[in-house]
């Protein structure tokens, strides 16, 4: 329901910010710009979309609790 | 792009409304109990000294950010490490505070309302705050300087009739350990938080006045802290105060004055909502400028928006509920804060002192 509204907005953001960008020829900053874009592109589709995406956070406690030799209590 | 400067008032506000956000309305150094007072007058201490490394640092940049001197310190490849590290952990840091803003509205407002369009309007707003720089956000802050001190008293003053002494007493029942572990904690959340202004404070007009922002700025809202979880305590008593997700919302709660005055609690909302902003601001800045400065640009507005973006999608995934960002910031947070508050700082002062000492 909501994607037809992501799609309109990252095209906005494509015709008012990304355009003079790759006016620009500059190949680092467009490639960055264009690929972070891109990125968080899939992650709001996914997100509108439902989608399950795993977040860093159990990642980060299951790598600190290992350093410190802990158990994961929750 | 011209530099950008901010005066020393316009820093302190920063610090000021940056460390008070979310550390306002969550219960910070739950470990200590009812000696919370106790656990931030440590912490606030302990990260005096970690601050003045944090100045000395500052300090060494001269007309240079911090980007440039990792670079000149630690050679392009190291440098750009270190500085990747720190755009981790402000754009992390961004995001965490977007979840914890979006959790008290749809907890304590509107839980009717999806999350993501809460944090939709912040994440807005802090786009064109940081597409606008650290000049804008700092006249911003600056408004609120002198309005939230005055608030807190007031709010203070009226809360003294429910106030009761015996909710502090015993002092130290349980020893010294569940204090220091309390200090650990508002140690690394929210006050070392401040490493962030490594990145921003070459902003500053007067680079001979760092170390008086920094300190003003944090005894400012650290006396503010001490005075908010104090009243906290005072009112609700330890037990309540653990047990409920946001103690000061709930404390101002209890205000009445007559049939005139009472709920107030929307004011403890404004104030977290002003400071989430400012925080959110300052985090998604700091990424910004230190990405940019990694692929060899310094001007940071053209990666702006993507980077808010990504941060608004990263806010949304962090957490299922509540209940996980509360576990996660009081047993995570701390351990995994420390080494890019205290560590890499440190490895930075370190370098320069290196680099500067003759061969």
């Amino acid at each position: 329901m909501y994607l037809p509204l992501v799609v309109l907005m990252y095209l906005l953001i494509f015709i008012t910010e990304g355009l003079p960008i790759l006016k620009k020829k500059q190949k680092r900053i467009t490639a960055l710009y264009f690929s972070l874009l891109f990125i968080s592109f899939i992650l709001m589709s996914m997100l509108v979309l439902g989608l399950k995406i795993p977040g860093p956070s159990e990642t980060i406690k299951k790598v600190v609790f290992l350093i410190l030799g802990k158990k994961d209590g929750g | 792009m011209g530099k950008e400067v901010i005066s020393d008032k316009q820093g302190i506000a920063l610090i000021f409304l940056y460390i008070l956000d979310s550390a306002l309305i969550l219960p910070i150094a739950a470990e200590a109990g009812k000696d919370v007072w106790l656990a931030l007058l440590i912490s606030i201490a302990a990260t005096i000294s970690v601050m003045l490394i944090y100045v000395r640092i500052l300090s060494a940049c001269g007309d240079k950010d911090l980007f440039d001197l990792l670079h000149t310190t630690f050679g392009a490849v190291f440098g750009k490490v270190i500085t990747l590290l720190l755009v981790w952990f402000s754009f992390h840091l961004a995001s965490v505070t977007l979840r914890d803003f979006g959790e008290f509205i749809v907890t304590v407002t509107l839980p009717n309302t999806p999350k993501p369009i809460i944090m939709l309007l912040p994440t807005l707003l802090c786009l064109w705050f940081a597409k606008e720089g650290i000049e804008v956000i700092g006249r911003f802050s600056e408004l609120w300087l002198y309005i939230f001190p005055v608030m807190f008293a007031v709010i203070v003053i009226l809360l003294i009739p429910v106030m009761d002494i015996r909710k502090l007493q015993p002092i130290m029942e349980n020893g010294i350990t569940p204090v220091l572990d309390g200090a650990f904690s508002a140690f690394a959340f929210p006050f070392a938080e401040t490493v962030i202004f490594l990145m921003l404070f070459s902003s500053l007009q007067s680079q001979k006045s760092i170390a008086k922002v920094c300190i003003v700025g944090l005894l400012a809202a650290g006396a503010v802290m001490i005075a908010t979880k104090l009243t906290d305590m005072l009112v609700l008593g330890e037990r309540v105060y653990l047990s409920i997700y946001f103690p000061s919302y709930s404390s101002v709660a209890r205000l009445k004055v007559g049939d005139f005055l009472q709920r107030l609690e929307i004011l403890v909302g404004l104030v977290f909502t002003v400071a989430s902003t400012v925080k959110v601001a300052l985090c998604l800045l700091a990424s910004c400028k230190g990405i940019s400065k990694v692929f060899g640009n310094d001007d940071h507005r053209f990666i702006v928006t993507p980077m808010a973006l990504l941060m608004f999608c990263l806010a949304n995934i962090l957490y299922e509920n509540i209940m996980e960002l509360v576990n996660w910031t009081t047993t995570v947070w701390r351990y995994y804060a420390l080494p890019f508050q205290v560590g890499i700082p440190l490895a930075i002062f370190i370098g320069i002192i290196a680099k500067r000492k003759p061969a």
